[in-house]
């Protein structure tokens, strides 16, 4: 029933998969989205644009969306859960259709704690399960979170959710995936992979249940900027887990963003080993123009 | 119970300073336990903003009033003529107990002392954890009697976010992770299953969202002759 | 604790009207003596108010704080953890300390409001007490001595190196005082007649006690050299000369035996033995006296019974005494059994007989008062009347040989009656109170020991060459360090149900354990508590009250506002100190004397540990003037009440936060940690500016 994204049709066809990241600007400037558009045209098969990540205010991932698409590139847009309520989300979801997005990502959201706006009072009405589970019924119930039919077009987006293999409980990261894949999931991105071990142990019990046979898995890979930068995510973000390795290899580097973009090929060579890894998604945080040369230097276009 | 804590005093200050009788009626409920409007924290309270007063050279009379609970007519009633007398009232009872009193006395400035925040209990002395969200539509039964409306930051009911790390909540390191909480209980109890099953939306009509909320029990009214 | 258990102890509660167990001490204390009140206040540095607490009880503070046989240290629960408190010390600490026994304090005139007179036989404890309450209120009363000095037995029967005369004369006097007319030398019977005093008067008091010896009826007592105790004591006592030989030989085994062989070893160098009837640890004399004999030189030989007293040429040469094998029967009544196989012989050229008292009752002839065959007065103890509606007696004429403070007792009761009779109603008197039971072992062994202060005495050698007061008194660190071991027994925690809001903290706050919910209410066995008021100060409810910290603060704050006005010219306002006297009895520098070094602009409120503080308490300090707060506290480890110090500290931080938030600043509450090397002068002169 899905009319085919360019992203499921290569997934589809077992092709290894590059999604990109592509985060609209803190104000609204359609011109700052172009920009970085162009630099990704061509280095991935489709481009999540996000949802005020980490819960910072930036322009709307759909309307940040449709002016990529203007550019050439085929959005993937994430919907969070965080800032509205099952009213508004689907509302967005008939909107973004409308406009011709058709990749979704599901997820549940930073919390706005760790945004510019600490004060304000979340939403939170559904969980990234709940928000699979109402897409995937929009496109084949044909019917809203209500039960009440849709009449005229559905939305009918190629769905997609997140996955962090390297948060707790670490045992229920793979069932859970199993329910998001029974929640309406077709592919997964992962949280960014640093921790090898852990990624190919989380993928070892992925594969036990089955799960990579029906759910394209897309590892998240980032590429180190700076020792700084390597520092700062090994300290501040949990899970992470960047090995002190690749932090020795950033300072002994005379150019540390090449060094950063070698690791970063290094790691989608390694997952590419890994059976039941169907492609990758390359988030150059506020680095857009290394996409191209990541994926040019992994042999991947 | 209801747990609160008493306001920085400075904010009580600014807002009872402009009156020259004071009266400060504390609860003997559950902010009694929870240490923030029982007798001894109310005459704390009332001793400091006499002190508070006498530094300002202020002249106030600031007098202290308890009652067994502020919830209920019947034990506001006794107060009517030292509320009277009284320039405006300090209640360091609850929310509850604020507003009970400002129903009573419409024409009174009513004064909160406290922030009323959570419905939970005390895990230590002078530790108080939330417990219950008042979603009125209990789920316990299926998350090993923790539960994630109160205790997760996002309300998820179906396992935990990217950010559960070592049993924590991304939100901060001194807050429990409720799905890892929930997951430990399950498991032990082998009822993981319950956490494989899909949660479809929480219906929140019994919750805040639908204004002030009432329960009636007509088998309890009080019928009339 | 079972429900019933604890359902029968509530319905004790004093705050309900009704009786908890008393204090041990209280208990046994004939006069039911508060001495928890006053040791409790004694451990605050307030003297006057403990004397008053103590003469309530008792007119005769000085004389009994050096003499009393101290039932009160024996069921003292201190006890059970190492000693008992030294509550006798600690009286004769207080009026050595005011000058009361130096006859410094002069209490004033009762006016006789009341048209009755009454007329008191003997001047003794128990006469003195008797005529002290009745002048007090309102009757005339005379005292009738046959002596030529008020006293009785306290100044005849007790040698001046345990009671020195003018500590006798100084409470004596102050008795006198509230406006009793004495006549010493007076003989009843012979100068005034017994009728006329019948005549005279509304009622009678006899109070005339056990002046006289027994004598004993075996061969030889007629010898040269054969004394009887008491006219041997009252010689001695009166400065005349005893006619004594060296190897003195003393018969008996009572107080008055034990007071005789000490008295008669400081007359020079004599050799002097006790024999006696009891076995060591029967003998019915205090055994701190005995103690004391043994130090000063007496011999001891017990269990031996006089058979005959040996003579040549009519003097005495030596005593014969037979084995006493059992004292009593299975009745505990006076039965002695013998050994005649086993024979000794002890030489001697003086022998003192100290067997046994007996009453003077020859005035009573004709009087219609009834003295029965065997020489007793007959008397109704209900009533203490005898055969003579208007005539009573009291004291060990009615008693026997006993104690003083049972002959005040006595004399409390027998005045108590002679109201009653005069007002025509039957008497009231004091109820016997009910003890609290001993210390949970567990409770016992968890507390924090300190051993009972030693009373400082005589060096032995010194003592038995003269008639010099043995022991010393305490001095005022001996006194604060022994007085605040009191446990304050059933002085609380008490909980008003009422007000229990079931919060649970103070099962969780207590240090030994004590409170537990019986129900939905909080419940302190007054056996565990060792009324350290931390569950008080912390109750959110207030519903906990301990007594001896109820009156603590505001009382002692009188004053600061005008203290304010006073010392405005230095520059440095009121200054109010919460001392712990714990911390400050054993650990600041006692020898500075905080009192006469204290700034003009400090004041100090002492207390029992400062976590008896509430958060209201320090406040309203300044709200009552005080422009800085400080409080001393134990130095870690070393809190009384094991957790004192942290649970001080962290209420001290919360005063502060509310100090800060109101603008005065936090820093105006400041806290010394108090250990052995602290300077309590250097944290006056900080404070003082």
């Amino acid at each position: 029933m899905t009319e085919e994204s360019n992203l499921e049709k290569v997934l589809k066809s077992g092709k290894f998969a590059v999604t990109a990241e592509l985060g609209p600007p803190k104000n609204g400037d359609a011109k700052v989205v172009r920009e970085k558009a162009k630099q990704l045209k061509g280095a991935a098969d489709a481009v999540n644009i996000t949802d005020c990540q980490t819960a910072i205010v930036r322009m709307s991932s759909i309307a940040a969306g449709v002016i990529a698409m203007e550019e050439g590139i085929e959005p993937v847009i994430q919907m969070t859960c965080r800032d509205r309520n099952r009213i508004a989300i689907q509302s967005d979801l008939l909107g973004a259709w409308g406009l011709g997005a058709r990749n979704l990502l599901c997820l549940t959201g930073d919390h706005q704690k760790f945004g510019n706006h600490p004060q304000s009072k979340n939403v939170f009405d559904l969980d990234s399960m709940q928000l699979l589970d109402l897409a995937r019924n929009l496109r084949d119930a044909k019917k809203f979170q209500c039960g009440e039919e849709i009449e005229g077009e559905e939305p009918r987006f190629f769905i997609g959710a997140a996955e962090n293999p390297f948060a707790d409980p670490f045992e229920y990261r793979a069932p859970r995936l199993a329910k998001k894949l029974a929640a309406g999931a077709q592919f997964i991105q992962t949280q960014i992979v640093y921790n090898m071990d852990k990624f190919t142990k989380w993928m070892e019990a992925v594969r036990q249940l089955g799960l990579d046979k029906k759910i394209y898995i897309l590892p998240g890979v980032t590429p180190l900027k700076s020792a700084g930068m390597a520092r700062y995510m090994q300290k501040n973000v949990p899970g992470l887990d960047v090995p002190d390795e690749y932090i020795e290899r950033l300072k002994g580097a005379d150019d540390q963003q090449k060094e950063g973009i070698n690791i970063a090929v290094d790691i989608i060579n390694q997952v590419r080993g890994i059976e039941g890894v169907a492609g990758v998604h390359v988030m150059a945080i506020e680095w857009e123009s290394a996409v191209p040369t990541i994926v040019e230097r992994a042999g991947l276009r | 119970m209801i747990v609160g804590s008493q306001k920085p005093i400075e904010e009580i200050i600014a807002t009872t300073c402009d009156y020259k009788r004071l009266l400060v009626i504390g609860c003997g409920a559950c902010v009694t336990v929870c240490f923030a409007g029982g007798e001894r924290e109310t005459e704390a309270l009332a001793s400091g903003l006499r002190l508070a007063m006498k530094h300002k050279k202020i002249k106030a009379e600031i007098e202290v009033e308890m009652n067994v609970r502020q919830c209920e007519w019947e034990f506001i009633e006794p107060l009517a003529d030292k509320v009277e007398a009284a320039d405006a009232v300090l209640s360091t009872a609850c929310g509850v107990g604020v507003q009970f009193l400002a129903e009573r006395f419409p024409e009174k400035r009513i004064l909160p002392a406290l922030n009323t925040s959570f419905m939970g209990g005390p895990t230590e002395q002078g530790v108080w954890l939330e417990n219950c969200g008042g979603c009125g539509n209990c789920i316990l039964a299926s998350t090993g009697g923790i539960c994630p409306i109160a205790r997760c930051a996002k309300t998820m009911l179906n396992g935990p976010c990217g950010g559960s790390q070592n049993g924590k909540c991304e939100v901060s390191k001194d807050i429990d992770c409720a799905w890892q909480l929930i997951y430990d209980r399950l498991k032990s109890q082998g009822l993981l299953q319950l956490m494989t099953d899909y949660t479809p939306p929480k219906d929140w009509t019994p919750a805040r969202d639908g204004g002030q909320r009432k329960i009636v029990r007509e088998d309890l009214k009080i019928p009339n002759d | 604790m079972s429900e019933e258990n604890h359902i029968e102890h509530q319905a004790n509660c004093p705050k309900k009207g009704h009786l908890w167990p008393a204090p041990p001490c209280q208990a046994a204390c004939p006069v039911q003596t508060d001495a928890r009140q006053y040791l409790s206040l004694i451990a605050r540095e307030r003297y006057h108010e403990a004397l008053d607490v103590i003469m309530e009880a008792n007119p005769l503070p000085s004389v009994i704080g050096r003499i009393c046989a101290h039932p009160c240290e024996q069921a003292c629960r201190r006890g059970q953890v190492e000693d008992p408190i030294a509550i006798c010390h600690l009286k004769r600490f207080v009026t050595d300390k005011l000058g009361y026994s130096d006859g410094k304090v002069k209490v004033g005139l009762v006016p006789q409001t009341k048209e009755k007179s009454i007329a008191v036989v003997g001047s003794g404890p128990s006469g003195l007490t008797a005529a002290h309450d009745l002048a007090r209120h309102g009757y005339k009363v005379t005292i009738y001595e046959k002596n030529a000095k008020p006293g009785g037995m306290l100044r005849y029967g007790i040698l001046d190196f345990r009671l020195p005369p003018a500590v006798l004369d100084a409470d004596i006097e102050n008795v006198l005082a509230v406006g009793i007319e004495l006549k010493t030398g007076v003989n009843i019977g012979k100068e005034v007649d017994f009728q006329d005093l019948i005549n005279d008067n509304d009622a009678v008091l006899i109070a005339v006690g056990l002046s006289a010896s027994r004598s004993l009826p075996i061969d030889g007592v007629d010898l040269d050299g054969v004394h009887l105790a008491i006219p041997v004591l009252e010689a001695i006592n009166e400065g005349q000369s005893v006619e004594l030989g060296n190897d003195v030989v003393v018969v008996g085994g009572g107080n008055v035996a034990v007071d005789v062989a000490r008295s008669v070893r400081r007359l020079g160098n004599k050799s002097v033995k006790m024999v006696c009837l009891e076995a060591r640890d029967e003998m019915p004399a205090h055994d701190w006296e005995i103690e004391d004999a043994l130090v000063e030189g007496v011999e001891m030989h017990c269990s031996w019974g006089p058979d005959k007293i040996v003579g040549k040429h009519g003097r005495v040469s030596g005593l014969d005494f037979k084995e006493c094998t059992c004292v009593f029967d299975e009745d505990r009544k006076f039965s002695p059994q013998f050994n005649e196989e086993k024979r000794n012989v002890l030489p001697a050229d003086t022998i003192i007989l100290a067997i046994g008292q007996a009453g003077e009752l020859g005035f009573l002839e004709y009087s219609g008062v009834k003295v029965t065959d065997s020489g007793r007065l007959e008397f109704n103890h209900e009533t203490m009347q005898t055969s003579h509606p208007m005539v009573f007696a009291t004291g060990e004429i009615t008693s026997g040989p006993g104690a003083a403070i049972r002959a005040i007792a006595g004399g409390h009761r027998a005045a108590a009656a002679i109201e009653a009779f005069l007002d025509e109603r039957t008497p009231v008197y004091q109820e016997p109170l009910e003890a609290l039971d001993s210390v949970p072992e567990h409770i016992a062994a968890s507390m924090y020991k300190t051993p009972r202060r030693r009373m400082p005495k005589l060096p032995d050698e010194e003592r038995s060459t003269d008639f010099k007061e043995v022991e010393l008194g305490y001095s005022e660190e001996d006194a604060l360090r022994e007085a605040a071991r009191c446990l304050g027994c059933t002085a609380g925690a008490f909980v008003d149900e009422s007000k229990c809001a079931a919060c649970l903290t103070c099962v969780r706050i207590c240090p030994y354990g004590v409170p537990e919910m019986v129900g939905d209410k909080a419940y302190m066995n007054p056996q565990a508590c060792q009324s350290c008021g931390f569950c008080a100060s912390e109750c959110p409810a207030k519903a906990i009250t301990v007594d001896l910290t109820e009156e603590h603060l505001l009382a002692l704050q009188i004053g600061l506002d005008t203290l304010e006005v006073e010392v405005a010219h230095l520059g440095a306002g009121p200054r109010v100190g919460f001392v712990c006297q714990f911390g400050h009895a054993w650990g600041a520098d006692r020898t500075f004397d905080a009192e006469a070094s204290m700034p003009e602009n400090i004041r100090f409120i002492r207390v029992l540990c400062p976590a008896r503080l509430e958060p209201a308490d320090i406040l309203n300090t300044f709200e009552n003037g005080a422009e800085r707060v400080f409080v001393t506290i134990c130095a870690e480890n070393y809190c009384h009440y094991k957790t004192g110090n942290g649970l001080t500290e962290r209420r001290l931080d919360y005063v502060r936060s509310i100090l800060d938030g109101i603008g005065i600043g936090g820093d105006k509450l400041v806290s010394y940690q108090i250990g052995q090397d602290t300077s309590l002068a250097e944290i006056l002169k900080e404070m003082s500016t």
